[in-house]
């Protein structure tokens, strides 16, 4: 048996269980499950999850702008006697002063009060955040966020190094050893330090108290005399290193988010070599920044989105655009059921023309500042403006985007106007379990009278998942927001020279996928086939 | 004859042994929980054998949520916990609750032995004990508790007309009981106890004899008799529980 066998069958029982990872247990066998109707033989489930108790606020990405919104549990559970005195939640509370942060494992699934298996549900993963009651009813409500929670900036930013201060006064162009009052929290292979506002090269810290300084002045950063007593700050930097790269360091370096248990490596390595291999990134981040702040500004940098997968249990990185494959379709007649079906558009968020600042010349501030980017790149927005009425301008400060990164500039300059070529259009509806394969980050293809063409029929459009929500047992509730792009847009590299004889016609249609080739100067393959935009 | 079983001589009994599997142990099928239960693994016999502390009579064995179905319960009794008189065997099958009659008897130790299980067993509540019995048969308008469902059905349609899936939610069974023009003698003699023991744990309800048996409780209030010419009380008792 499985989750998707149960769902796919016509009739089902939904049913919820969850598991609490407190410090201490009250339960015989050391374990605190919860469910939501009859507890099944064997197994020790409290049947104390109030009807319609769980509440799931999903996860939802964020279109090229970082982490979007976290997911969200809240679970209401009936308190019950436990013992000759007292009850069983204000007990087990009492045994846990402390439970921030403590892990809340959801399963949804289903079970017909006869045969449990434990492979017909799907886990996702929660930490605890808040807890209300035991009140007066017995009503105690817990609420718990997904895993990236723990990026938040209270838990994870740059580190600091309070006692570290100049030891003696330094000239602007003073490098070598250099005293400081304490090198603990610097890197012992070196790296960049801020001198009181100046970064500067270090090579290898040397004794307790000293960094051996190579270069002044670097990132951009003016050179300047500094004074005994003026603090000092470990950096970290990154130059022409690939995004995809750089958040995973970020995270793997400075959050309490384990890499290897949360963050699905192999996938974020098959969207870096297939869809970000031009994301290059340049920068630095000073001591004590939020590390959820500047993977947001990374992703805006190069349109990436992460979120938590909350049933896969692994942090997604998703690159925002065109596909090469094929989506799945959803019709009004085989999916989608006819309530809770909505379009919203909204034009405010229409661009007419993206202008792009890159190239930063000092990273150690002016990051709204226009004159500081060597670089500007300005798209219009094909004929939208004249349309409009005026010109809705989208302004992007690229500071991650290095000097001569203009490939990176025109992809985001791009993929921001297509998608916002009519404002943001959203659409939501909800689906049968038996849909339930369709997951946050997929694109697909709608079918539903509430987009139809001007002869009133259905026409066919992309979207982005952004959000889904299991609300109600066997029904997901998904949102979905336009990507303007065609399904089957081409967005690859220029094949390399690898495919010797081979040519567009005589190309397998795996290939024509893959590569790209250059077509005449009609804009047209030998074989009439038409070319296509390199965006 | 209609009859609630609800004072489980287990509860004040010691257990002198018993063959439970780890975190499964006597106790937790009889604390009136459905997510505890006393666990047997596989094997020939597997014993509960409990001391009253002095003779006590019984006649009935409950039992609800359980997977016994093809095992079997032999009961038997005890004067001096060495030689044992059996009383009744019970064939188990798939009903969620069980009410079954043993020979009425009266000893200070008693002992379960199920026998014929194929894999482990769980039960989460045992019963022993007598029934309070129902003065007169059921009234008109009871609706037996197996018919009582309250499932919930959402049937999930397409925009197209196309029915995709159903979802149920599973209900306990709700059922009003009429005990009308009781004497007040019955109630004086059974109501207290009734009542303060229906307060801690879930008790057993069987309508008819062959019928299906509801492990209970009540639903908030218990109820009130009302007084009919000084003599003759009635009361309506809501319920809720599980039978199938």
């Amino acid at each position: 048996m499985s989750f998707e066998t149960e769902a796919a069958k016509l009739s089902r029982h939904p049913f919820w269980i969850v598991k609490l990872e407190l410090d201490a247990s009250i339960s015989p066998g050391g374990s605190e499950y919860h469910c939501s109707g009859r507890p099944p033989l064997g197994y020790m489930f409290h049947p104390s999850i109030n009807d319609n108790g769980i509440d799931t606020s999903p996860t939802r990405m964020g279109i090229g702008a970082g982490f979007g919104r976290l997911g969200r549990v809240t679970i209401n559970f009936q308190d019950f006697t436990w013992g000759e005195n007292g009850t069983y939640w204000a007990k087990l509370f009492a045994e846990n002063p402390y439970r921030l942060d403590r892990k809340l494992k959801l399963y949804t699934g289903f079970y017909d009060g006869k045969n449990f298996d434990w492979n017909n549900f799907r886990e996702q993963l929660y930490f605890i955040k808040k807890v209300t009651g035991p009140n007066s009813t017995g009503r105690v409500t817990i609420q718990a966020d997904d895993p990236l929670t723990l990026i938040n900036p209270e838990q994870s930013s740059t580190p600091t190094a309070p006692n570290a201060k100049l030891f003696a006064d330094i000239t602007a162009t003073q490098t070598g050893t250099i005293n400081i009052t304490d090198n603990t929290d610097f890197e012992a292979t070196g790296g960049i330090v801020d001198l009181d506002g100046e970064f500067a090269r270090y090579t290898a810290t040397s004794g307790a108290d000293s960094l051996v300084v190579s270069e002044r002045g670097v990132y951009g950063s003016k050179s300047d005399e500094h004074s005994e007593g003026d603090q000092v700050s470990p950096c970290y930097d990154f130059d022409k290193q690939n995004a995809v790269d750089v958040i995973r360091n970020l995270i793997d370096k400075f959050t309490p988010i384990p890499i290897a248990t949360y963050v699905d490596s192999t996938d974020w390595d098959f969207q870096r070599d297939e869809y970000l291999f031009g994301a290059i990134a340049t920068g630095v981040i000073k001591a004590g920044q939020s590390i959820k702040t500047e993977i947001e500004s990374l992703c805006k940098n190069f349109y990436i989105s992460v979120f938590f997968d909350t049933e896969e249990q692994k942090a997604k990185l998703v690159p925002i655009g065109p596909l090469v494959t094929a989506a799945r379709r959803i019709t009004i007649d085989k999916n989608i059921f006819s309530y809770r079906e909505n379009k919203t558009e909204d034009q405010t968020k229409i661009v007419t023309q993206t202008r792009i600042y890159y190239g930063r010349r000092n990273h150690y501030s002016g990051e709204t500042d226009k004159n500081n980017y060597k670089e500007w790149l300005i798209v219009d927005n094909g004929t939208t403006a004249a349309q409009v009425g005026k010109d809705l301008v989208r302004e992007v400060y690229a500071q991650y985007i290095p000097e001569g990164g203009a490939s990176s500039a025109n992809n985001l300059a791009a993929k921001i106007n297509k998608q916002f070529v009519l404002g943001l259009i959203k659409y939501e509806c909800t689906l049968d379990a038996i849909d339930s394969d369709i997951k946050v980050g997929d694109i697909i293809e709608v079918f539903s009278p509430v987009i139809t063409g001007t002869d009133g029929l259905p026409v066919p459009t992309s979207f982005i998942c952004i959000e889904r929500d299991h609300y109600d047992g066997s029904l997901y509730h998904y949102k979905f927001v336009r990507t303007g792009f065609a399904l089957g847009s081409k967005y690859r590299l220029i094949a390399p020279n690898t495919m010797s004889g081979v040519t567009y016609t005589t190309a397998t249609d795996e290939q024509k996928a893959k590569y790209l080739f250059i077509c005449g100067n009609n804009g047209e393959f030998s074989n009439a086939d038409a070319g296509h935009c390199i965006l | 004859m209609a009859a609630f079983y609800y004072d489980n001589l287990l509860r004040s009994a010691t257990v002198l042994s018993e063959d439970t599997a780890t975190d499964f142990e006597v106790e937790r099928g009889l604390d009136g929980r459905t997510s505890t239960q006393v666990g047997m693994e596989t094997g020939a016999n597997r014993d509960l054998v409990f001391d009253f502390g002095s003779a006590k009579s019984f006649s009935h064995v409950c039992v609800a949520n359980h997977n016994l179905n093809g095992a079997t319960l032999t009961v038997a009794g005890s004067s001096d916990n060495a030689t044992y008189t059996t009383v009744g065997t019970i064939a188990y099958d798939n009903d969620y609750v069980r009410v079954d009659a043993v020979t009425s008897s009266s000893y200070r130790y008693l002992r379960l032995r199920f026998s014929g299980h194929a894999s482990t067993i769980y039960i989460a509540d045992i019963f022993v004990g007598q029934p309070l019995s129902l003065l007169y048969g059921i009234p008109h308008g009871f609706t037996p508790p197996e018919q009582a469902d309250q499932d919930e059905i959402q049937a999930h349609m397409t925009g197209g007309g196309s029915l995709v899936g159903i979802s149920i939610k599973q209900k306990p069974k709700r059922i009003r009981l009429a005990l009308n023009d009781y004497p007040a003698s019955w109630f004086k003699s059974n109501w207290l106890a009734f009542t303060e023991s229906m307060k801690i744990y879930p008790g057993y309800f069987l309508w008819k004899d062959g019928e299906r048996a509801m492990f209970f409780t009540f639903d908030r209030l218990i109820g009130i008799p009302a007084f009919r010419g000084n003599i003759r009380q009635s009361i309506n008792l809501n319920m809720i529980g599980f039978v199938e």
